[in-house]
């Protein structure tokens, strides 16, 4: 059975609306995969930027064992902010495909946060509580999006090393190989 | 186990056949950070517990560097040091780590933590450059902050190897200073006879 | 070594050795020899040495004597000196137990030392200073790390002392605890007449950390090279001394076990490191043995360029119908579905007329019902269907899925700081791609990208799509990012009021009609349709080398996709992620990893490997030559073309090389040796040769000589023409050709006789990709049919019904 290793940090984000973040990340696969090393969500530090970027720096290092090539595995986040009083608010969901080629990716994850109506537009405004989901499935599977209405938000870093195990004995190219 | 002579090295055990071997050589370069004008730093390295040291120097302290009089990269302390290490283990998981601890004088001349960082080693044989950045404990109120400055007690991770855990991080507060640049070189060993298969390319998607 | 040599090698003293050594540290032992070079014996090349009493150099070294001494020591080990000595000696009992314990202790070992040797204990001359010892000379403690005079700000002790308050920081572990040891050597003064300990020198310090490195400094020598010497400065002489590892080293009874042991770790760690996978296989259903399962994960990341404030997609993946997917059936399909997607009737643009419908349910594919006992039927969703999905779905030919996404307001983010609307949608897709489909003109998946622009407060979109875009996706293993440029038609003066202020605008009736719309011609058949003979071209005169010449029919009717009239203005970008992989046939792997094995150049680990994959599933054996195709007889194509409903024969057929391809490939699509490929564990079983060739395992079936392909094989033989052009101009092949195609059972009924491979046509090549080898394979028939044909005259051309 093939195997499947990330390796890599969550490293930080921009372009959030604060600089003071902090990340809950949760990894989603399908059936026919187990995770054998590694926590499968977690949550990082908290971080006031002092520079463009806020820094996490979040250790990811998960082993997989794959007996089907659907289902490859997904990263959602979920980005918080902390205002000044301690509170912890929403500020972006968003989710990134975990390569399937071996190397070193540095991906960016793009973030939307939902916007529930007028009303809560506006408490939002003034009381600082922003719509959350109901249900966290929806963003990493898209099937359910259509009447959801979002704004964009910042941007995740992240940046995974893959390493893969007996993938060419099933035959699994991932990445094409020079003509010999 | 047995007794070997210290000319050869081991090629049994964790080094041993069904074993591969990670081979880092490069430098931790610099750091860029502003508020400081000396600092030096300490390296160290977190593994698995499936991991083993097969050679060289897994922990450091670099000489104690001074900013440049003038020039474009004032904020930018150079270095230089050599990081030379082996590793050898039966499986990718636990990948080791470099931890990096920067510390430097502050304005009273105190020798006081300017950040720690943590990065995982390359996972793909090559050259690599990479840019650690560095954060330290945020003071938890602002008479903390107050009073640390004036006794000189700021706040520093108990534990060494604090950027490289993953549990207990969600109830700190951290402030992020700079980063620190290493380069890296990386080679395997072994590791496609044990069918791993591993590439040094790096993307940016 | 010569005896005038008198090099100090300071410098090669203060290299430091770094190891991590296995055995525990208690193992270890160090032995010291020590050679004092009395200066007065010092003799000059090439004069007679005095006659005296006088200790040999344990360096063997002629002219150079003194006294030598030598010591084995163990990690840790205390050594006292004659000061030591002394020193405790005149303050035995002294020491307070609590208080200085190191101390005390050593001063009743020295006083034990005194009572055994009654008095006369004087220490030894190689003593050593280990990590709990409270004295410790200054320039051992001391580092020196500048070269200049001038200080740092840092001029403490210990290097980086924990700060008062912090300490129940972390400070303390900056410099991590080592434990040390110091070899001194006693000089003594030897002018009086019981020598009394005048000064020491350093010669070796040992340190441990607590990950296990020894650091030794200077390095171990190896027992043959020179040793270190210096000049000591406390009583003028020349030191050599060498430090040698002499740890105990292990019996034959001891080798033999370790290797044992060795073994059963290497088990024991190959076992650790796979037995996460052992519980479960890993799905591999049904795959021909050349088709490909391919699976596209999308990621709709952003859009970015446009004016409006909130913006939606909608995408689309469209499978081309040459492959096989588990997704919805089409819903746009022309021919079946009624209820497809009511657009508005776009006037503007303009295509050619549309040709005979051959749409999506067509009945023309390789698979048809004649075959109807094992093969899928078309339509969607069909039960019996060949192909299933890594979860059992059977998978259908073509479909598409269709997706929304939901809307998002624009923002501008660093670092780029353009306008964008983050959406990060992803669709992912599993599909067959059968070998048919990738001869003639491949297709591959398409994606289609619309954009709708939103009111603030609704829903729905209020305007038609705001651009329009597609892109195709490569088949091809690996990731990237495409940026899709997207476009809406334009609209005039009237058109773009009615746009700004009613928000009704100008959409494609179909959004495929991006690319190619479904009612011209669609590419993933096999690209060409029913044509006369006359129509493409008559091959009429001869050439001055007495050639066919072939002029083609200028009246022909081609496909063309005609979109002139269509206005549009460009819009903004979609960010498009998406990343392939591809899953080859059992069959295919197994000889995959075969031929990594003997290529060096992949593998290139030199320790014997443990062949554990000869368990998993059978290699095939060593490579050997590969088989061309025999010659087909003419019987043969007829009954083919009868199946396949073909007008043209393959000589007057030359449009292009994938052309001739695929014809080649019908040839040879018979009943049996279909049936005989969908049994695929058969296949690996008979097959003598690595199944890289789905022609090949064919001809192995079809053989009835006997014979190892191998032996059929002449080597050294021509490379084989590529184009159909330079077959048709080659010379005629002899007819010397056994007849290979006897066993068929349903088709062939006359004995050619003429099927033995000439030497001509053999060329022993490198391992060609699966067109070339359909295209060599191609050609050489085509060549033997040409000559069959041209030599036959009585034989009538066959003709289609």
């Amino acid at each position: 059975m093939a195997e499947l290793y990330v390796i890599g940090e969550l490293v930080g984000a921009t372009g959030f609306s604060s600089k003071n973040l902090c990340c809950r990340y949760s990894i989603v696969y399908g059936e026919g995969w187990d995770l054998h090393s590694g926590e499968a969500t977690g949550q990082t530090q908290t971080d006031y930027a002092q520079n463009e970027m806020t820094i996490w720096s979040h250790p990811l290092d998960l082993q997989f064992s794959l007996s089907t090539i659907l289902g490859w595995p997904k990263i959602s986040v979920q980005v918080f902010k902390i205002d000044s009083y301690g509170n912890y608010d929403l500020e972006g969901y968003g989710h990134i495909q975990i390569p399937q080629s071996t190397g070193t990716f540095n991906m960016k994850c793009v973030t939307w946060k939902p916007i529930g109506s007028s009303k809560e537009e506006y408490a939002q405004k003034f009381l600082g509580v922003t719509p959350r989901l109901a249900n966290d499935s929806i963003i990493s599977n898209g099937d359910d999006r259509r009447f959801l209405r979002t704004q964009t938000s910042g941007i995740v870093y992240l940046k995974l090393g893959i390493i893969t195990r007996e993938m060419d004995k099933y035959g699994i190219v991932t990445e094409e190989q020079p003509e010999d | 186990m047995s007794v070997l002579s210290a000319q050869t090295r081991s090629s049994y055990s964790s080094t041993g056949m069904g074993s591969f071997q990670v081979v880092v050589t490069g430098t931790l370069e610099s750091v860029t950070v502003s508020g400081f004008d000396n600092v030096h730093a300490h390296y160290s390295f977190k593994k698995g517990s499936k991991w083993q040291y097969t050679g060289g120097i897994e922990e450091g302290n670099t000489q104690m560097g001074s900013k440049a009089f003038s020039g474009p990269n004032r904020n930018t302390i150079v270095w230089n040091f050599p990081i030379e290490i082996q590793f050898s283990s039966v499986s990718p998981s636990g990948w080791p780590q470099l931890i990096v601890t920067v510390y430097g004088l502050n304005w009273l001349g105190r020798d006081i933590i300017v950040g720690t960082g943590c990065v995982h080693l390359p996972v793909g044989p090559g050259s690599h450059e990479l840019a650690i950045p560095l954060f330290k404990p945020k003071d938890s109120s602002g008479f903390h902050s107050l009073h640390s400055l004036i006794t000189g007690t700021l706040p520093e991770f108990r534990d060494p190897h604090f950027a490289s855990l993953t549990t207990q991080r969600s109830v700190v507060r951290t402030q992020s200073t700079g980063f620190v640049r290493v380069v890296l070189n990386v080679t395997f060993r072994n590791m496609n006879a044990l069918e791993y298969s591993y590439s040094g390319k790096e993307y940016s998607l | 070594m010569s005896g005038t040599t008198m090099k100090f090698n300071e410098d090669r003293r203060s290299f430091v050795q770094h190891e991590f050594f296995t055995d525990p540290i208690q193992n270890f032992r160090i032995a010291i020899t020590v050679h004092r070079i009395e200066p007065d014996e010092f003799v000059p090349e090439g004069k007679e040495p005095e006659q005296r009493e006088r200790e040999p150099s344990p360096f063997g070294v002629k002219g150079e004597s003194g006294k030598t001494w030598a010591n084995l020591l163990s990690w840790q080990q205390k050594v006292f000196c004659y000061r030591e000595a002394q020193y405790y000696s005149s303050k035995a009992g002294s020491f307070d137990e609590e208080n200085q314990p190191v101390d005390n202790a050593n001063s009743n070992v020295l006083t034990e030392y005194q009572n055994q040797t009654e008095g006369s204990y004087r220490g030894n001359t190689i003593f050593t200073y280990i990590s709990h010892d409270s004295y410790l000379p200054d320039h051992l403690t001391q580092k020196k790390l500048i070269i200049s005079s001038a200080k740092t700000n840092l001029h403490r002790n210990t290097l980086l002392a924990s700060m008062e308050g912090n300490s129940q920081a972390g400070m303390s572990d900056r410099e991590a605890p080592r434990q040390y040891m110091h070899i001194m050597l006693a000089i003594y003064d030897r002018k009086t007449e019981t020598p009394y300990q005048i000064g020491e020198e350093w010669l070796c310090t040992l340190s441990l950390s607590k990950n296990g490195r020894l650091d030794i400094q200077p390095p171990l020598l190896p027992s043959d090279s020179s040793p270190y010497s210096f000049l000591s400065t406390i009583d003028g002489l020349t030191y050599k001394y060498t430090i040698e590892n002499a740890s105990p080293q292990l019996d034959q009874i001891n080798t033999t076990l370790e290797q044992q042991t060795v073994e059963r770790v290497y088990e024991q760690n190959y076992l650790e490191s796979k037995k996460v996978s052992i519980t479960k296989l890993f799905r591999q259903p049904y795959l021909g043995p050349e088709d490909l399962r391919v699976f596209y994960f999308l990621e709709l990341v952003s859009v970015y360029g446009f004016e409006d404030q909130r913006l939606s997609a909608n995408i689309a993946l469209d499978v081309p119908d040459n492959w096989w997917s588990s997704c919805d059936p089409d819903p746009y399909a022309v021919s079946t579905d009624p209820k497809a997607k009511p657009e508005k009737k776009d006037e503007t643009s303009t295509h050619v007329d549309t040709i005979d419908n051959l749409s999506l349910a067509n009945t023309k594919s390789l698979f048809s019902a004649d075959f109807s006992s094992t093969i899928a039927e078309e339509g969607p969703g069909q039960a019996s269907s060949i192909y299933k999905s890594s979860s059992g779905v059977p998978m259908h030919r073509g479909g598409t899925i269709s997706r929304s996404t939901q809307s998002s307001i624009v923002k501008r983010v660093p670092p780029h700081n353009i306008r964008q609307a983050h959406l990060g949608f992803s669709i992912d897709i599993e599909c067959v791609c059968p070998v048919g489909a990738r001869i003639g003109e491949p297709t591959t998946p398409r994606v289609y990208v619309s954009v709708n622009a939103h009111r603030v407060a609704s829903h729905s979109p209020w305007r038609a799509p705001v651009g329009y875009g597609w892109i195709n996706l490569p088949l091809r293993a690996g990731c990237d990012v495409k940026i899709v440029p997207l476009w809406r038609p334009a609209m005039d003066a009237v058109e773009t009021l009615k746009y700004q202020f009613l928000g009704d605008g100008k959409r494609l009736m179909d959004a495929r009609d991006a690319a190619v719309p479904p009612r011209v011609h669609p590419e993933g058949e096999l690209g060409f349709d029913e044509e006369e003979e006359e129509d493409v071209g008559v091959v009429e005169e001869m050439d001055e080398n007495n050639e066919p010449i072939f002029v083609e029919n200028p009246n022909r009717r081609r496909n063309v996709l005609n979109k002139f009239g269509l206005e549009t203005e460009s819009t903004g970008y979609a960010v498009l992620r998406y990343h392939c992989v591809i899953q080859k046939s059992k069959a295919a792997a197994a000889s995959d990893l075969k031929d990594k094995q003997h290529n060096p150049l992949i593998n290139p680990s030199s320790i014997p490997r443990r062949p554990i994959h000869s368990r998993a599933f059978p290699l095939p054996p060593p490579e050997e030559e590969k088989v061309l195709p025999q010659k087909k007889s003419v019987e043969l194509q007829k009954a083919i073309d009868r199946y396949t409903s073909q007008t043209i024969t393959l000589a007057n057929r030359p449009r292009t090389d994938t052309m001739a391809d695929s014809m080649a490939f019908l040839s040879l699509q018979t009943p049996a040796t279909h049936a005989r490929l969908l049994s695929p564990s058969t296949a690996s079983q008979k097959s003598s040769s690595p199944i890289h060739n789905r022609f090949e395992f064919l001809d192995d079936n079809l053989s009835s000589t006997g014979q190892l392909p191998s032996q059929q094989r002449p080597p050294g033989t021509p490379k084989q023409a590529a184009s159909l052009w330079q077959v048709l101009r080659r010379d005629r092949p002899t007819k010397s050709m056994e007849d290979t195609t006897a066993t068929l059972p349903t088709i062939n009924d006359r004995a050619d006789g003429q099927e033995t491979q000439s030497a001509a046509q053999q060329p022993s090549q490198p391992r060609m990709s699966l067109l070339e080898k359909i295209r060599a394979r191609n050609n050489k028939q085509m060549t033997e049919i040409q000559g069959e044909e041209e030599g036959d005259e009585e034989e009538p051309h066959p003709h289609e019904d």
